[in-house]
């Protein structure tokens, strides 16, 4: 198997995927009507998704030259491995449309007057076609370069609003809305299980020395700053939610504010854009896979294109606008999420246990491992 | 299909693409060129129309060193939109407000609900940070006075934010306004602008003035009115391009310089409009937000005068103190009888600045340069307690809660103090006490 | 070969080469008894080595028996050049006697002495006008490949140093040399490189340039490949960290592969003159200049068409202001000043040096002050290009390419804006990262994270912390230096 990332690349394409679409419009989705109780709610919820994907490294090290599609195939058939790729492909075009729109309205509403939706959906699409065409290691080593400039933009938009938030807002804890919380949390799941991508990088990763443990560190950094920055948001605007419509510009909006700078907030947000665009590839490289899977296409470029025109056709069937998608992956849609988690990680678990099972049974039979 | 028929078939397209779309944005012009750049709105009240002034930028061809010219153009409407759609239709152009910076809001356009004015400022996403200011005064005038500055364009900017950040300590901007109106509390401040021949807001100032005065310490009445000095908060106005203050760099600064504007000024006294649930409740002079202060954390230094020192050195002194140093802490506790409680305790640090008095003994005077303290610290902690109390008691009796007491006390109790809220039907600053204990220090270089 | 005489070996030779008037026949009787016939070029031989070596040598009186192979004691006793071999059939004649060899022919002897006194004339060692340094050796390749190869050889006195050469290109056998270092290069890229230069199947190599494009495994691409120097300090380097190079008759520029992007970004003066802190604060100046010509133009012209928002107040005056009455739109104003400028260069590289002065005079005039006076251009835009123009130059190697991608940028900021140019970068990162040379990621060491080679990447540690060759270029030899 042809190792096309190193472990490096594998943490920091999680690591943007992770975080990429989470600053946009969820913030003021979750908090408006969640307030303080949520981000409490979220965190535990972040507890739960970073335990699965520990699990999900550790089988992926457990068989590094298997692809999830093997591993399914060998735990459940093939034919229910298919159905779990064909849910897979699913959720990947509905995150990569929350992608696109919530990009598209972002530029559409801070920094253009006017953006006609297919040129701005031209761009993209080619590029996502090329980059799922030339493979992961091409969209990990890019990913390698670009993620300095990418939490450069958090960190200046984070280290600029820290200041102004005050934290008193986070209490009380609960506060009697914890029901409140989850049903918020839970509408708007589509947003969250981007690290499902983790999936698609089994048998392609080149593991190196202590790769566990930096993925582990690395991705609860990344979770505790997602959780930072909803309480940061919150705690500028706590009583204004609703009228925030993209958390990571706008909470740089409050520090801008003498004339001299300008609107330097938004060409701040411009170098975020880079994560939301190697997630947008990374979303349509997992549909291709999915694809190709499913229907044994050989050929890449046949199975991006097809991948790519579907997804085309979503987007114009919600008509690029924000309100329609939010509107739709709140319907029962966004049961999908948990879903294939349920499948996806039991199966995983299973397998693991069940590896870690027949490992024990044959060291007590004298077999040796490497 | 080669890899090499792919590579021809996306340059093919690129090429395409480039040669469609190349002829349409090539002939783009710049948008600012076509547009009407505002940077300053101000909003007044006529009959039942509105009447929005912008302050625009006028481009001036300009091959070398920067010229910047300003204009003031207004239109009238029913409504804001209505008021600025008209606007752009006088000027031919579309408008362009990402550089707006400045509102001044006209009192009586507030009206009932100050958000009826600000709607279409908040929904406009091209508006960042907003500085807002009220007037009894024409906002129009106070726009054209700052235009017509030949030297600082930016003096009215820099009276509002910059004052307001560094001596006064308010956030006068929308995004706070916001805030207060959508919290609880309910309660939002904006700072107020008047110009220089307006004589009616002194004698509501002086109304204010004279209700905090009443309050004595230890026998010895003391005044917070005192002299302005450079940067410092006083009951002189502050006034823009006023040479004493530190915000701005000319004495012509921003005073007009037309012959009607001539011998007016902006002024930025610290004064600040309170709102509650939009509508204006009172108006507030410094020394009366200076009680609210010592509450707040985020403070100016400042200078305190304190009048009628009486010791074995001084007689009737005007003694000024410069507060060097402050650690605050603010305590808020529930009483097991349900009383709300502010235990505010500070440390202050100062240096004397000045004495002045009628009769100076050279003997006398060196004494007291080492031993006048107590007299000094005793007054100034009076002083505290009597302005935090005035604070408080002005908050009770206009129900204003411009401290966000009912944030603090959520945030500690939770339930327990919305039950308090609940009994007193909402007016839960009723029963609100609060206990000062001031430490002093001087600071003897 | 069929034991000819001497004036069907004259014949034959004069048809084959067209009886050109520089091919020279010397008839003479050697060693007493023997009649003999001396081919050669004149103007590629030295005549003087021709008379005193070959022709008063066998023109001495020599014992020779009757049944002695004459050629074999001809080389063995009588003529003092160095080299000489024994050749039997005429494709191989002609083709050193091409090569500045003179042919030895006695009548019907069926074989030919060849003797090497070529004596091509070249330009002499002087330093490279591309790679000036302030420091540090001076010497630079010329077109002779002996020269090149003697230029190597007397820095690298080592048995494994390896020079493998052969006849490039069916009319002009331009003789291409591969040099690398046999217990360092990795034997699969020496493989390579020598399969791609046999596959060549040419007229002529001009120059190196040729064998770069058979080299490259993506010759349509707008980065190359390969690498390339006129200096052989900096051959020898990259012999030495485990490259390959390729040495072409006729070109001063030495090839080298595996090759890196931020090769270009290293200069000779880091490692003979600059300390480390020096050299790093200059690496990084250069990636920033690199940056800046790239898309300042864009978002220059992006901001102005798109995004006014963007720009802080007192800027947007000034650029409002300078360009108010400018009959150009933005995106015109800038490519026009871009073209202009690329015309005044290109202009510069051919103009005769006595016509230099004024043609700078009315560059700098005419296209910078009259066309801002006259109001056709804006003073911002102006600076803008000559500025990025001045920066294309920090990495002299890359300027061909930086241009074009410098005019790409521009025209997508001025169709798409920052939105475009966002995209755009991706692309190219992501284009670059997919590219190869010779199993070398071409961003090595960032794309892939190599720990070990960023000593001497944009930052660069003291000379003694580089004790490991690099691990991005294949090779077999790890250690450099033992610690100190």
């Amino acid at each position: 198997m042809i190792k096309d990332i190193t472990g490096r690349q594998a943490i920091i394409l999680m690591a943007i995927v992770m975080c990429a679409t989470k600053f946009f419009v969820l913030p003021s989705n979750l908090l408006t009507t969640g307030h303080q109780t949520v981000i409490y709610v979220m965190l535990l919820f972040f507890v739960v998704e970073f335990l699965l994907l520990l699990v999900m490294v550790r089988v992926s090290m457990l068989h590094p030259d298997k692809t999830f599609y093997e591993l399914l195939c060998d735990s459940v058939g093939v034919v229910v491995a298919k159905i779990v790729y064909v849910l897979f492909f699913v959720f990947f075009i509905f995150k990569l449309c929350i992608n696109i729109i919530e990009t598209y309205t972002f530029f559409l509403d801070t920094l253009y007057d006017e953006l006609s939706s297919v040129l701005y959906l031209l761009p993209i699409i080619l590029l996502a076609f090329y980059m799922t065409y030339i493979g992961l290691r091409s969209i990990g080593r890019s990913a390698e370069l670009l993620w300095v400039f990418v939490f450069l933009g958090l960190a200046v938009a984070l280290i600029a609003s820290i200041p102004n938030a005050d934290f008193g807002y986070m209490l009380p804890i609960f506060d009697g809305e914890v029901d409140n919380a989850i049903s918020v949390l839970s509408s708007n799941s589509l947003w969250f299980g981007d690290y499902l991508v983790y999936l698609f990088f089994f048998g392609k990763i080149k593991f190196q020395k202590n790769y566990f443990t930096k993925f582990a560190i690395v991705c609860g950094i990344v979770m505790a700053v997602i959780v930072l920055f909803m309480a940061v948001v919150y705690c500028i605007f706590p009583y204004t939610m609703g009228m925030i419509h993209y958390g990571v510009s706008d909470i740089t909006h409050i520090t801008a504010h003498i004339t001299n700078i300008g609107n330097l907030d938004w060409l701040n947000t411009t170098l975020w854009t880079f994560a939301s665009i190697i997630q947008t590839v990374i979303f349509a490289y997992c549909a291709e896979r999915c694809l190709s899977a499913v229907f044994n296409i050989k050929y890449k470029y046949i199975s991006s294109s097809i991948s790519l025109l579907i997804l085309t056709a979503v987007l114009f069937i919600l008509n690029f606008r924000l309100t329609t998608l939010i509107a739709f992956v709140q319907s029962p849609v966004r049961f999908l999420l948990p879903i294939l988690l349920f499948v996806a990680l039991n199966i995983i678990t299973v397998h693991f246990i069940c590896r870690s099972k027949q490992k024990k049974q044959n060291r007590m039979r004298g077999i040796i491992y490497d | 299909m080669t890899k090499k028929e792919i590579r021809k078939g996306y340059l093919a397209i690129l090429i395409v693409a480039l040669i469609i779309l190349l002829p349409i944005f090539i002939a783009l012009p710049q948008q600012a060129q076509d547009r009407t750049l505002i940077l300053a709105f101000g909003i007044d009240k006529m009959q039942e129309q509105y009447e929005v002034s912008a302050q625009i930028m006028v481009p001036e061809s300009s091959q070398s060193g920067y010229k910047e010219k300003r204009e003031v153009k207004s239109s009238v409407g029913k409504t804001i939109d209505q008021a600025i759609a008209s606007l752009q239709l006088n000027e031919g152009k579309d408008i362009g407000v990402a550089h707006a910076n400045i509102l001044i809001i006209n009192e009586q356009a507030i009206g009932e609900d100050i958000n009826s004015v600000l709607d279409y400022f908040i929904r406009n996403r091209d508006i960042g940070y907003l500085t807002i200011a009220t007037t009894p005064n024409s906002a129009k005038e106070m726009l054209e006075i700052s235009a017509n500055s030949s030297s600082d364009k930016d003096s009215l900017l820099r009276l509002i934010s910059y004052n307001n950040e560094n001596i006064f300590g308010t956030d006068s901007t929308l995004n706070k306004l916001l805030f207060g109106y959508y919290s609880p509390a309910q309660t939002s401040i904006i700072s107020r602008l008047q110009l220089s021949s307006s004589s009616s807001q002194s004698s509501s100032q002086a109304s204010t003035q004279n209700s905090t005065n009443e309050q004595s310490g230890s026998g010895e009445s003391q005044s917070s009115s005192g002299e302005s000095s450079s940067g410092q908060q006083s009951s002189q106005p502050m006034t823009a391009g006023n040479s004493q203050s530190s915000g701005s760099e000319q004495s012509s600064g921003s005073s007009g310089e037309q012959s009607s504007q001539s011998s007016k000024q902006i002024l930025n006294d610290g004064s600040i409009v309170v709102l509650k649930s939009g509508k204006v409740v009172v108006t507030l002079d410094p020394l009366q937000y200076r009680g609210f202060h010592w509450l707040m954390p985020t403070k100016s230094s400042s200078f305190i005068e304190l009048n009628n020192i009486n010791n074995e050195y001084f007689k009737d002194a005007t003694v000024v103190l410069d507060i060097i140093n402050s650690k605050e802490s603010i305590e808020y506790e529930i009483t097991s009888d349900n009383i709300p409680i502010i235990k505010f305790n500070t440390e202050l640090e100062y240096s004397i600045s000045s004495i002045q008095q009628s009769e100076y003994d050279a003997d006398i005077y060196a004494e007291s340069m080492n031993d006048s303290t107590d007299v000094i610290s005793k007054a100034l902690q009076n002083l505290i307690d009597s302005e935090v109390q005035g604070a408080i008691n002005l908050s009770k009796q206009y129900q204003i809660d411009i401290l966000n007491i009912y944030d603090k006390f959520h945030q500690k109790y939770g339930k327990k103090f919305d039950k308090i809220v609940q009994f007193n039907e909402g007016d839960y600053l009723r029963d609100v006490e609060v206990y000062v204990n001031v430490k002093v220090k001087e600071n003897k270089i | 070969m069929e034991k000819f005489s001497n004036k069907q070996v004259e014949e034959k030779l004069k048809t084959i080469f067209h009886n050109s008037t520089d091919f020279k026949v010397r008839k003479f009787i050697s060693l007493q008894k023997f009649d003999t016939i001396l081919f050669f070029f004149d103007n590629i031989v030295d005549v003087k080595r021709l008379d005193k070596e070959v022709i008063e040598q066998l023109m001495q009186n020599f014992e020779v028996d009757d049944n002695a192979d004459i050629c074999k004691f001809a080389i063995e006793n009588c003529l003092t050049v160095g080299q000489s071999e024994l050749v039997d059939n005429f494709d191989d004649v002609i083709t050193k006697l091409l090569n500045g060899f003179c042919a030895l022919y006695f009548d019907k002897c069926g074989k030919f002495i060849v003797l090497d006194v070529k004596n091509f004339q070249s330009r002499s060692i002087a330093e490279p006008p591309t790679s000036a340094v302030l420091k540090g050796p001076r010497e630079g390749f010329n077109e002779s490949i002996a020269t090149n190869i003697m230029l190597l050889r007397k820095r690298l006195k080592n048995n494994d140093l390896v020079v493998s050469q052969m006849p490039v290109g069916k009319y002009s056998q331009t003789q291409v040399a591969i040099v690398y270092i046999d217990s360092i290069a990795s034997p699969e890229v020496v493989k390579k490189v020598k399969e791609k230069i046999k596959a060549i199947d040419i007229d002529g190599i001009v120059d190196s340039f040729y064998i770069e494009k058979a080299l490259e495994e993506r010759s349509y691409s707008l980065f190359q490949q390969v690498g390339s120097t006129e200096k052989p300090d900096v051959a020898m380097a990259k012999i030495l960290e485990g490259r390959v190079a390729i040495v072409v008759d006729g070109s001063p520029m030495v090839l080298t592969v595996p090759y890196l992007l931020i090769e270009d970004l290293q200069n000779s003066n880091d490692y003979y003159f600059a300390r480390a802190p020096r050299v790093t604060f200059l690496r990084f100046l250069r990636m920033f200049g690199i940056l800046i010509a790239i898309y300042l133009p864009g978002i220059y012209v992006a901001v102005q068409v798109f995004h006014y928002k963007v720009l802080p107040y007192k800027f947007l005056v000034t650029i409002t202001n300078s360009t108010l009455g400018i009959p150009f739109t933005p995106l015109i104003e800038i490519l026009f000043i871009i073209l202009l400028f690329e015309g005044l260069t290109e202009a510069s590289l051919r103009m005769p040096s006595y016509l230099g002065l004024a043609l700078s005079i009315v560059g700098a005039l005419i296209l910078g002050d009259t066309a801002v006076n006259a109001g056709l251009v804006s003073s911002p835009a102006v600076m803008i290009v000559a500025l990025t123009g001045v920066l294309l130059f920090t990495v002299p190697d890359q300027e061909a390419q930086l241009s074009i991608l410098r005019l790409v940028f521009t025209l997508i900021g001025g169709i798409l804006g920052l939105y475009g140019i966002v995209c755009a970068s991706v692309f190219l990162f992501a284009y670059l990262s997919n590219l190869d040379s010779y199993g070398t990621p071409f961003l090595a060491p960032y794309a892939p994270n190599i720990k070990e080679d960023k000593k001497d990447a944009f930052r660069r540690y003291d000379l003694r912390e580089m004790k490991y060759r690099p691990k991005s270029i294949p090779n077999q030899n790890k250690i450099r230096q033992k610690k100190l």
